[in-house]
């Protein structure tokens, strides 16, 4: 395992991507990451709470039409994660916090594809009142995209080592 | 060089020697600061996405009453906002993309401000 780190650490694109000095590769990825998280958890949690009865004049069926969006934030975050995980592979992959955050976050698109399916992708939406079951996932989904929030949070603060010696801020 | 008068007075608040003294306080409030950018960023996001013409099938009155939630968040990042300042004024006092930072969420929070909501009739 180790030798594998350190053969993806040691590459050029990690030294690239971790030793560019320019804020246009790095602070980039990073903020095309939490651009991401903001639009892929925050709407998704939008959705939630119009599903709870939030905002309860806001019809439904036309909320499908904003999942494109969603998907699109997850492609984004997906392959500026693994870019991240590219730069600094050790660090994510020694800390067990970094695989609850991976299975949080495949709870949470699993939760949010049943949510489409059950309420948005039926025809009979608007005509009839949200199932108690749907109200519940919808709960369950808020608590797990705050979960996933706070798990890729604190990665930052989690991490013991890294192979490159860069001491742990805390 | 002598601290200005202001980073004195920062560095000897209560609220400056709590976040030094209590280690867990950081990644607490960064982690409610982050909550707070996903509501504001989600529930605007969707809303403007509607003014852009985005599921025309919603009424903007309808899906505006998510932005209260998205205010929630703005309230969370600001309370948090100053417990990070007060806890490391010199990461952003002397740093230019603080204060850019600060005029857009300025810029952004007046765009709501006033909070009220448009009257079905006037969409």
């Amino acid at each position: 395992m180790d030798s594998f780190l350190a053969f993806i650490e040691n590459g050029a694109l990690s030294t690239f991507i971790r030793e560019t000095p320019t804020i246009f590769v790095f602070p980039a990825i990073l903020t095309l990451h939490t651009i991401g998280m903001g639009v892929l958890a925050g709407g998704g949690i939008a959705i939630d709470l119009r599903i709870l009865g939030f905002a309860p004049k806001m019809a439904l069926a036309p909320i499908g039409r904003f999942f494109p969006v969603l998907w699109l934030a997850l492609v984004v975050n997906a392959i500026s994660g693994i870019l991240l995980l590219i730069a600094y592979p050790t660090k994510a992959l020694t800390n067990p916090l970094f695989y609850v955050k991976l299975l949080l976050i495949a709870l949470a698109v699993a939760v949010l594809l049943r949510l489409k399916r059950r309420i948005f992708d039926d025809p009979r939406i608007e005509r009839m009142p949200i199932e108690r079951g749907d109200r519940r996932l919808a709960v369950i989904s808020i608590a797990i995209w705050l979960a996933t929030i706070a798990a890729g949070r604190l990665l930052a603060y989690t991490y013991r080592w890294e192979m490159l010696g860069i001491p742990a801020i805390t | 060089m002598d601290m200005e008068p202001w980073e004195v007075w920062v560095r000897s608040t209560d609220l400056h020697f709590f976040v030094l003294r209590h280690p867990w306080m950081w990644p607490l409030c960064e982690t409610i600061h982050y909550i707070g950018l996903s509501l504001l960023l989600g529930t605007v996001g969707l809303f403007d996405l509607r003014a852009l013409g985005m599921a025309k099938g919603i009424a903007p009155y309808a899906i505006h009453r998510l932005i209260r939630w998205g205010i929630a968040g703005y309230a969370l990042n600001i309370i948090t906002g100053i417990v990070f300042f007060f806890g490391y004024p010199e990461q952003y006092a002397y740093n230019d993309a603080f204060y850019f930072k600060a005029a857009f969420m300025g810029i952004a929070g007046s765009t709501s401000w006033p909070s009220t909501e448009p009257a079905p009739s006037a969409w």
